[in-house]
């Protein structure tokens, strides 16, 4: 039955890359048994965790048919605006840290989905905009001083320190980040939402179709609001999470890479029209994309590689998919007009 | 008698300055099946809108189960159990079964938290009253047309419907699919459901419906219970004329045929099919849908390559694989769907007329933007497009208009073969039979036609021979000049067989 | 009659033409002779080159209906590829430094169109969604010049080459004057041209273009070949302005060439769009930019101008044709009365 193959495909995406992620390990792992090293798999869960935090956010904002390139933004200047507004009061409270940046990603994000909705803008487009007018912003009102390790706030600089697990390794340790804590949490709270509420549902359906969800009475604007409110919080979050991983803070950095992060959710299955993707196929898409990053250099390969196989990975990936749809549209005699 | 579950008394409703409704009265009991019949522009979906909430009246009232309500609005029309089914079935298609049939009674509910046995016990409890076999997991853009209406009647039943509006329900349908649905209006009549169905497809407003409501011009003209009433008279109250139409006797003789196909096959769409087209015919094909018609007619066009077979165009074998191809060889296509395959919206009229003719106008090396407009100019006026819109865009006109907008780029070409694929759908009756006396016209010139068509008086009067095609396959070939008009239909509705 | 909209593109070409006459007017007393001096004038020529080829490419594929992500990437690696090409010491031995330059002034633009025609297999032979399709293309060529260089910049260009970024002819920079040409010979294409005409088909309705056998994946294949080609033009100016190739540059220019084919009125849905509003737009934001400079205004409140304007011009577009939409329906109703009051 047809039904049951789709499904079979949906399963069977997450299954492919699943398989890929454990083959290519495997591959590596037997080239180089540094890959199963603590270090190797600590570093990775590192590194994964704040394109992972960006990622849902994305996922979330393209489930609801739209695409989003001001996520790096968001993210760096709620970070830049936590760190500064602690210096300057003097408060030094990782909580808080979290709480500003977080305010600030949602207002910014709020931004966003008004811009969108007021105007019916193509979102490419108006990411793009606004992604130029929160970095422009911060950089003229706030300034673009790079915050170093001393200056950082303290309660950061620990938060980066800070490991869950610690693991005696040849004359030291090393630890699995604290941070992944809230890798974790919000993985789950977002698939809780986008599965389980009426909101995240709402989601879904406002992708997949949006007269119809007008006609469903749907409230269009609550619906995208809730989308890029959600998806600026969580890049505030992402925020803190790299000022304390790389206990430093540069505030022209980490834009630029949005388009990478919109790779991983697309090579997750999440589709670019909307109404489908989700979280672990995202998780998965960051993990691939992460793992080929970090250890492409333990087979020999210099770390300028990494963009390479990454690229391919993408046009395979939606190459393929798109293949696919373009055999089942023949079939059916579908011409449908994709964006 | 039970009180009426709809009574629209007196209403009246204009745009700026057009009476799309005046004085309507329309009453609906519970269980009745009642067909609003009408030509475009005649009211039907305004009444529909102002039923619904989407739109407000201007005098009159609507009485919803007993309670009169000068202005509805769509919480107070849900609350009165009245639903809406469009023609486009409003489905989200990327959510299962059971999710769409659940939203909106979920969303209603106002609840946070939803699971998918939540939507999973709604979606069972309105499928039980109409026991409907769906899989409730399955995605629904996976579905069959018939199947994605069966979700979207139980959407309404889950939301408690007692009135379900039903928008030109059996357009996509394969006969057999028109029994079932038939057979599921016939449930929730049982049930004390009431449906009120447009449609324009006469036969079948004749199978199901207890009463007949014909709209004209704004104006309720008739209401009849089934038994009153017949196709004729209803033409007639639905268009106000006797309509007259010339049947089409080739003159244009020539027994070396343009088309010649032989056992063609493509799974899934249509096996073994065979047949001929010579220039100077109309050539019909009829039959319903899911017959294999328009896949045909792709196949022909090059979207749609067979597996089987072989295409013969003016004597020699063929590969067509391409539009572009179809082309070169001299094969035109009106398509299905104007506006989605057929026209450039914004662009103006001049634009599209001449899509297809752009090379063409080559002179040496470039391409004289005076060249194009005069070539538009030239057949806009053959056509009888409105002249002065050569600059205006497209979706200004009137689908009369943009139908022979459509129809005058292909004669550009000087095509040898013409495939019509249901030319005069959403056309009013006017712009319809001028439509028709073009395409006469185009064949008694010497160009081969084939006509496909859900209408049998379309094709009746229209072609020189007709083919019936169900299930994949030709089952018949029909002389009209034999055959009466009675028997065709017969033959089409499957109530004889071949 | 090439458009309908003709009065409205010509009145947003006579609205940019209105703001770039204030612009420069304001300037006046605001930079008096700072800006006003052939030497400003004649740096800015050269800067707007580059940037002037790369809209060019990017309005081409937006007419199309599309977004081109790759073409600052393709820029990047096509330049990179003939800078190795010229500066390989082989090459130079064989041809001379005269030679090394004439060679990298054909490989490059030929390069980028290949590039460029990568997307059209995409997008021609597996239904690529063009955004998608260039995303990924974007990623591939940056990983293909990231893995090639390994981040190091290829320099040290041969006199003649390093002498395209800085000649004048009468005054004016001579990739100027290509440009004026380029894009001359672009919009007479447009209007003139089986492609051209064909690409406005394409762009409003892909599915139409198709059923009416336009030859839909020719004009697709020209377009980005097109859009290719004149990306590594621009590449060509750019790494001989600054004497270096690398894997990063002109990142910013996505947006800003997204913004001037949007301020010069194309619809990003396609179908609409004529290059000289685009001209336009270039120059009104290169005066803006080269003010700033000279103002001595951070390169963050340009950014944040550009990310403004882009909004704002897009919001615009919107409300204006809501209002035009609505003004239509007035217009069909008037008419129906008008029909029916006379029959």
């Amino acid at each position: 039955m047809k039904n049951t193959t789709i499904k079979n495909l949906f399963a069977r995406q997450e299954m492919i890359l699943l398989l890929i992620l454990v083959a290519y390990s495997v591959f590596v792992g037997i080239m180089n048994p540094a890959f199963f090293r603590a270090s190797t798999i600590f570093d990775i869960l590192k590194g994964s965790a704040g394109p992972l935090l960006l990622a849902l956010g994305t996922l979330v904002v393209m489930i609801s048919g739209g695409v989003d390139v001001s996520s790096t933004a968001v993210a760096i200047v709620s970070g830049y605006v936590s760190i500064r507004t602690m210096m300057a009061l003097g408060i030094d409270n990782v909580v808080l840290a979290f709480m500003i940046s977080i305010l600030m990603g949602v207002l910014l994000g709020a931004f966003n989905g008004l811009v969108i909705h007021r105007f019916e803008l193509p979102t490419l487009i108006a990411t793009l905009g606004t992604q130029n007018i929160f970095v422009g912003a911060m950089a003229t009102f706030i300034g673009t001083t790079f915050i170093s390790s001393r200056i950082m706030p303290e309660s950061l600089v620990e938060l980066g320190r800070g490991a869950l697990v610690r693991v005696e390794v040849g004359g030291g340790e090393v630890g699995l980040t604290v941070n992944i804590i809230p890798v974790i949490v919000l993985v789950i709270v977002t698939w809780f939402i986008l599965n389980r509420t009426m909101v995240g549902r709402s989601v879904f359906a406002l992708g997949s179709d949006k007269l119809s969800a007008r006609r469903a009475g749907l409230n269009l604007f609550r619906v995208r609001m809730f989308v890029y409110m959600y998806a600026g919080g969580l890049a505030g979050v992402m925020g803190v999470v790299y000022a304390a991983n790389t206990r430093s803070f540069n505030p022209l950095s980490l834009v630029g890479d949005e388009l990478n992060v919109i790779a991983a959710v697309v090579l997750g299955g999440a589709r670019l029209t909307g109404g489908v993707g989700t979280v672990l196929g995202t998780v998965l898409g960051v993990a691939i994309i992460t793992v080929l990053q970090q250890t492409l250099v333990l087979i020999g390969l210099s770390s300028s590689w990494n963009q390479f196989f990454v690229g391919v990975i993408i046009l395979v990936s939606v190459g393929v998919t798109s293949y696919r749809t373009q055999k089942a549209n023949r079939k059916n005699l579908t011409f449908i007009t994709v964006q | 008698m039970q009180q009426p579950v709809l009574d629209v008394r007196s209403v009246s409703k204009s745009f700026t300055g057009v009476q799309a409704l005046n004085a309507v009265d329309f009453t609906v009991h519970p269980g009745e099946v009642h067909c609003l019949a009408g030509e475009n522009g005649s009211g039907k979906s305004t009444l529909i809108k102002c039923v619904t909430g989407t739109e407000t009246i201007d005098s009159g009232s609507i009485i919803l189960e007993g309670s009169e309500y000068h202005g509805v609005t769509p919480s107070i029309a849900m609350d009165h159990g009245i639903q809406v089914i469009y023609q486009d079935l409003a489905l989200f298609p990327n959510l299962s079964v059971a999710e769409n049939i659940a939203f909106i009674s979920l969303l209603n509910r106002k609840t946070t938290l939803v699971s998918p046995d939540d939507c999973s016990d709604i979606a069972k409890i309105a499928m039980e009253r109409l026991r409907a076999r769906l899989n409730l997991d399955a995605i629904v853009e996976n579905l069959s047309m018939a199947d994605k209406q069966q979700v979207a009647i139980c959407r309404a039943l889950a939301l408690n419907a007692r009135l379900i509006f039903m928008d030109e329900p059996t357009t996509a349908l394969t006969r057999h699919e028109i029994d079932n649905l038939l057979a599921t209006i016939d449930d929730l009549r049982s049930h004390g459901i009431a449906v009120v169905f447009v449609s324009h497809k006469l036969d079948e407003v004749f199978q199901i419906a207890d009463n007949i409501a014909v709209l004209r011009d704004g104006k309720k003209v008739g209401d009849f219970p089934n038994e009153e009433i017949d196709e004729k008279k209803l033409t007639f109250y639905m268009t106000g004329k006797e309509v007259a139409s010339k049947t089409f006797e080739r003159t244009h003789v020539d027994t070396q045929p343009v088309l010649q196909i032989e056992h063609l096959s493509r799974t899934d769409h249509y096996s073994d099919v065979s047949l001929h087209i010579e220039p100077g015919e109309v050539v019909g094909l009829i039959g319903p849908l899911g017959a294999g018609r328009t896949e045909l007619a792709l196949s022909i066009f090059g979207l749609n390559p067979p597996d089987e077979g072989e295409i013969h165009f003016a004597g020699k074998r063929v590969s067509i694989n391409s539009p572009d191809d179809a082309k070169r060889l001299g094969i035109g296509l009106v398509p299905e769907d104007r506006h989605g395959q057929g026209l450039f919206a914004r662009l103006p009229v001049g634009s599209n007329i001449t899509a297809s003719i752009v090379s063409r106008l080559r002179r040496g090396l470039r391409i004289k933007p005076e060249d194009i407009s005069a070539r538009g100019l030239d057949l806009m006026k053959r056509f009888r497009v409105r002249e002065n819109a050569l600059a205006e865009a497209v979706q200004n006109l009137s689908g009369g208009n943009q139908q022979r907008v459509v129809l005058g780029r292909w004669v550009a070409i000087d095509p040898k073969l013409l495939i019509l694929d249901s030319p005069t759908v959403g056309i009013d009756v006017a712009s319809k039979s001028e439509i028709h006396h073009h395409v006469q016209d185009l064949a008694q010139r010497g160009i081969a036609i084939l006509m496909i068509s859900d209408e049998v008086p379309e094709v009746y009067h229209n072609c020189n021979r007709i083919l019936f095609m169900r299930d994949g396959r030709i089952q018949a070939e029909i002389d009209p000049t034999a055959s009466s008009e009675n028997e065709l239909r017969e033959l089409v509705e499957g109530r004889t067989t071949v | 009659m090439n458009n309908f909209l003709k009065s409205e593109e010509h009145s947003r070409i006579r609205l940019l033409l209105g703001v770039l006459v204030l612009t420069l007017l304001i300037l006046i007393p605001l930079l008096g002779g700072r800006f006003y001096n052939t030497r400003n004038f004649t740096s800015m020529g050269f800067q707007f080159a580059e940037f002037g080829f790369l809209a060019l490419a990017m309005t081409l594929v937006m007419i199309a209906g599309g977004i081109d992500l790759s073409v600052v990437a393709n820029m990047n690696l096509s330049s990179i590829l003939g800078a190795m090409v010229m500066t390989s010491p082989a090459v130079q031995a064989a041809v001379g430094p005269g030679g090394a330059t004439l060679l990298a002034i054909v490989i490059i633009p030929i390069l980028a169109m290949i590039f460029g025609g990568l997307n059209a297999i995409l997008i021609n032979r597996i239904s690529v969604p063009p955004i998608l399709a260039s995303l990924g293309t974007m990623i591939f060529f940056t990983g293909v010049a990231m893995a090639i260089t390994g981040g190091e910049r290829v320099g040290d260009f041969p006199m003649p080459f390093q002498k395209i970024g800085s000649t004048t002819a009468a005054g004016i920079p001579i990739p100027t004057i290509v440009l004026l040409l380029a894009f001359s010979l672009v919009a007479y294409l447009l209007d003139h041209s089986a492609w051209g005409r064909s690409l406005y088909l394409y762009g409003e309705n892909k599915i139409a273009a198709l059923f009416s056998a336009i030859g839909d994946r020719r004009v697709v294949r020209m377009t980005y070949m097109l859009s290719g080609f004149l990306a590594g033009v621009a590449g060509i100016i750019f790494i001989s302005r600054i004497n270096s190739a690398r894997v990063g540059y002109g990142g910013a220019y996505v947006l800003q060439a997204i913004l001037v084919a949007v301020l010069g009125g194309t619809d990003p849905d396609g179908g609409i769009g004529k290059v000289w509003g685009v001209f336009l737009g270039i120059v009104v934001l290169q005066v803006l930019s080269t003010a700033f400079n000279l103002m001595q205004v951070t390169p963050y409140v340009r950014q944040f101008v550009w990310g403004s304007m882009l909004l704002l011009v897009m919001a615009l577009s919107h409300v204006l044709a809501v209002r035009r939409q609505n003004k239509e329906v007035l217009r069909q109703a008037e008419e129906r009365l008008k029909k029916v009051s006379a029959g």
